[in-house]
């Protein structure tokens, strides 16, 4: 009987007005090549975050998303603080 | 089109076309599970409809895990954790998730500022509701400004901390914390 595991990014999302990328990792555990486990863990990556230890997925994105332009507005949204 | 009428002891109700399958009284499933296509989910529609309503649509459910960071001022240098003490669930029904928070310090670091919690699991939508939240803490320093809450700031993925007074508020700092001070957060709010 072999218990394998195995992470696994299967989920990316654009949202909202400022280009937050919402990834989901899934974690799968499999007995003998058959999945008997799926849990999911999240994270978001902002136009304000580093994302320099990003998976080669992630990074692409934020390259394409993240421009100099979105980066300011996401800044300036961040100032209005009530 | 009905193409096919399904016929025997029991499924006299059942409609089966070439796209879809009508019950007329009811369906259980004695094993396994209901997979619904992305972009679709279990409508309401037949159901009266409030004032306002935006959606009938019922079109995720997901639950997990997140890691969520305690930051002054928007650092976080030196601020360590109790080991699993830095930990956050979530579950998503539709367009609201709720969320769980636990952090617990060992060392609040040297950054200096207002307190937020950062790494919410969504994007927060952009109505400007600031949702706040149930706070339990321990181990804070002087609370000369109020009892701490935090709430979510819109089209974010963080918390801030405010101490909430008789008629105003004021920003929860890196001064009220100890080394370790612990938040435990409960919130839900609507995601973009």
């Amino acid at each position: 009987m072999a218990i394998t595991k195995e992470e696994i990014q299967d989920k990316f999302e654009v949202v909202g007005d400022f280009k937050h990328i919402q990834v989901r990792t899934a974690t799968v555990i499999k007995e003998d090549g058959k999945e008997i486990s799926r849990s999911f863990h999240r994270h978001v990556i902002t136009p304000n975050s580093d994302s320099s230890n990003e998976s080669a997925d992630v990074k692409a994105m934020v390259a394409q998303f993240h421009t100099d332009a979105v980066k300011k507005a996401y800044a300036d949204h961040l100032a209005k603080e009530v | 089109m009905a193409l096919t009428k399904v016929r025997g002891a029991g499924a006299e109700g059942l409609t089966l076309s070439s796209t879809s399958l009508t019950v007329s009284n009811g369906l259980t499933l004695t094993d396994g599970d209901i997979a619904v296509a992305s972009g679709h989910g279990i409508s309401f529609v037949a159901d009266g409809s409030a004032s306002g309503m935006s959606s009938e649509l019922l079109h995720d459910y997901e639950e997990g895990t997140f890691t969520p960071s305690i930051t002054f001022g928007g650092g976080s240098t030196s601020i360590a954790y109790y080991s699993g003490r830095q930990s956050g669930i979530y579950t998503k029904i539709g367009n609201c998730v709720n969320i769980s928070i636990h952090l617990q310090m060992t060392s609040k670091g040297s950054s200096t500022g207002s307190v937020q919690v950062t790494g919410l699991p969504f994007t927060s939508d952009s109505n400007d509701h600031y949702i706040p939240s149930a706070v339990f803490i321990m181990s804070m320093a002087s609370m000369s400004g109020g009892f701490p809450t935090f709430r979510v700031f819109p089209n974010a993925t963080y918390m801030d901390g405010h101490q909430l007074s008789s008629n105003t508020y004021s920003a929860l700092t890196n001064s009220n914390c100890t080394d370790t001070t612990v938040f435990q957060i409960n919130a839900k709010y609507f995601v973009a």
